[in-house]
């Protein structure tokens, strides 16, 4: 081995024994000069945003995408209770500022972004529309994949900041809610 | 009447694979391409290019007048459609024909018969070709679907006269849920492709999926062999195989006269796909439907009897492609496709768009890689997430897929999630290595307990 490191070919081999034995597992070594990437099974190709271990991810389709890729893969049950409804400090980024008191509904995922569930039905929610936390207020479909939206919090819509079809991008508000 | 100049009106890897067989033909290209697509690779191999619209498919590769007025426009004298988008879009066929541009791919009637599944069962029965039992058409209503139901058991499954993609589908486990699945599956598909008819047949369960590659001269069809492609997930292929671990070769032999039968019936002509599924315990087999174009796991066959098929269906458009007889197609060892996607299999398989930051392939003997992805590629939120097929060929089964997992672990993907790793794991499955996968297999045991599973 490289004069460099103090890993000598024999330890380099036990880590290698040690994937070997295990699934799904990702390691990343650096040593002096030495750089060692293993990646196997399902932590293979996951993409340099995730973190190589799994947690479990909650039944609903849109809940586990619901923020971004650090947040969920760190601290994922918390994320998965999280709703989707941020308080009004925390979309300052994402276009015109929310009313005090109300709560925005954001996009979990970069999209097209549908206000009914199919093109034949009538738009899931109005401005004025009184939801409930498990209500479906609209669609985003990217890749061919329709993701409903679940609402996350019960109140009013008082606002609908995306238009039908609309690409939206991940956390763009798309409904003003005023919580009941 | 040889061609001279096609027009691709397709994207990603399949209009790279349309390139490379008129490159390799001596004829001229040109790419359509959508705003979102003007940095594709196709874009760059095509010795020409036109942007025909917007991102979203409906308003530039499913617009088949404007591609129509490219063609006229770039002085192309056939169009090859690819997969998805037009390719089974009989009316494009048609206005094909029409402006004078060769279609390549089967004329607007043999689609048109072939897309209503109703009217494709009956020509299979007919042709002698075993379909699963149900009615013998549309079910005019909930008393006649009674009937059939009584005859042919429970569970059942109602599908879609006009229908594909799971819509207007519905599978009934008692009579009493009858009447309910039949209307709303009825107002699904009346809501989704403009017809409420709906067919009633058999629900099969833990059955194979082996398809049939057939090509037609309009007189003879004649068969390449069969693809295995029971590894799915949401009713898409993730895996194909040739020769299917599930077929006796008495089998094999009836399917694929089944499959040639059917061809023959309607005259087919160019690339198609007879797709049934097998029930692998009894050894017998039903037809589901068959595909008027070239599938995605085409190379499989390709790598199993060394004809190019793109090239083929090139040439026989322009009426120039070489005899051919069915003892002169030979099939030579095992044949393996992985389709490599942006998904996260952890995350039920859940597709990401994003820039791929890195992209080694793997490469050396027996790999081929069919792939339109280049490392810095974006790809974009608005198509499928299919990033490469990677393809292996061995002497057989245990070669090919020795060859896989060592291809595999030479490929490298950044910037996104693949489902690498799931194929991986696949190839290190007793179930799959012992041929014993069906078509639920992902959803019902592979990620059986997974909080995602009904994502599958």
């Amino acid at each position: 081995m490289s004069g460099r490191s103090n890993l000598t070919h024999e330890d380099v081999l036990r880590i290698l024994q040690i994937v070997d034995k295990s699934e799904d597992v990702e390691i990343s070594v650096e040593y002096g000069g030495l750089k060692l990437h293993v990646s196997k099974g399902a932590a293979a190709g996951r993409g340099a945003a995730s973190t190589p271990l799994e947690h479990a991810l909650p039944k609903q389709v849109a809940r586990p995408l619901l923020t971004s890729n650090e947040a969920s893969d760190d601290d994922l049950p918390s994320a998965t209770s999280t709703p989707l409804a941020q308080p009004t400090s925390e979309t300052a980024s994402s276009g015109d500022a929310i009313p005090a008191g109300a709560l925005a509904i954001i996009a979990p995922l970069l999209g097209r972004f549908y206000r009914s569930s199919s093109p034949t039905e009538p738009p899931l929610v109005e401005v004025g529309s009184k939801i409930s936390e498990d209500d479906t207020v609209g669609v985003v479909e990217v890749m061919k994949l329709f993701n409903e939206i679940k609402s996350g919090l019960s109140g009013t819509v008082i606002e609908i900041r995306a238009a039908n079809e609309e690409m939206v991008e991940e956390g763009q508000v798309l409904f003003v809610v005023r919580p009941d | 009447m040889g061609l001279r100049r096609i027009l691709i009106a397709n994207r990603g890897e399949i209009a790279l694979r349309v390139i490379r067989a008129c490159r390799e033909l001596g004829l001229e290209t040109v790419q359509v391409h959508s705003s979102a697509d003007a940095d594709s690779l196709p874009v760059r191999m095509a010795d020409s290019s036109i942007e025909i619209g917007a991102p979203q498919a409906a308003e530039s590769y499913l617009k088949g007048g404007a591609i129509i007025e490219a063609a006229k426009r770039m002085g192309a004298d056939a169009v090859h459609p690819g997969y998805g988008f037009l390719s089974e879009n009989a009316a494009f066929s048609d206005a094909c024909a029409a402006a004078g541009i060769a279609f390549i791919g089967p004329k607007g009637s043999v689609i048109e018969m072939m897309g209503d599944k109703a009217v494709a069962r009956g020509l299979a029965k007919q042709a002698g070709v075993p379909v699963t039992p149900g009615s013998e058409g549309p079910v005019k209503n909930v008393d006649e679907a009674a009937t059939v139901a009584r005859e042919i058991g429970f569970p059942l499954l109602i599908k879609a006269s006009a229908g594909g993609g799971g819509r207007g589908m519905r599978v009934v486990h008692e009579e009493a849920k009858l009447r309910e699945s039949l209307e709303s599956a009825s107002r699904e598909a009346e809501a989704a492709f403009g017809d409420g008819g709906v067919y009633i047949e058999k629900y099969m369960s833990a059955v194979r999926h082996v398809e049939v590659q057939i090509f037609g001269d309009g007189k003879k069809t004649l068969h390449f062999g069969e693809r295995d492609c029971s590894t799915q997930r949401r009713h898409q292929k993730l895996v194909e195989e040739s020769p299917s671990p599930a077929l006796t070769a008495e089998l094999r032999n009836k399917m694929t006269t089944a499959a040639c039968a059917l061809g023959d019936r309607v005259g087919y002509e160019g690339a198609g796909t007879v797709e049934f599924i097998v029930d692998a315990a009894t050894q017998e087999f039903y037809f589901i439907e068959m595909n008027t174009r070239i599938q995605v796991e085409h190379p499989v066959t390709e790598m199993m009897t060394g004809i190019d098929l793109v090239k083929r269906q090139i040439l026989h458009a322009g009426g120039e492609a070489p005899e051919l007889r069915q003892d002169e197609i030979t099939f030579r060892g095992h044949a393996l496709e992985c389709r490599i996607n942006a998904e996260d299999p952890n995350k039920g398989f859940f597709p990401k768009p994003g820039r791929i930051e890195t992209f080694t392939m793997p490469a050396g003997p027996g790999v081929r890689v069919d792939t339109h992805v280049y490392p810095g590629y974006m790809l974009p939120p608005y198509y499928d997430s299919l990033l490469a097929k990677v393809i292996t060929h061995g002497a057989d089964r245990s070669e090919a897929i020795a060859r896989m997992r060592r291809a595999l672990g030479e490929m490298k993907v950044d910037g996104v999630p693949t489902t690498i790793g799931f194929h991986q794991r696949l190839l290190d499955d007793p179930a799959f290595l012992e041929g014993r996968v069906h078509t639920r297999f992902i959803r019902e045991e592979m990620y059986a307990g997974h909080p995602m599973q009904n994502m599958l």
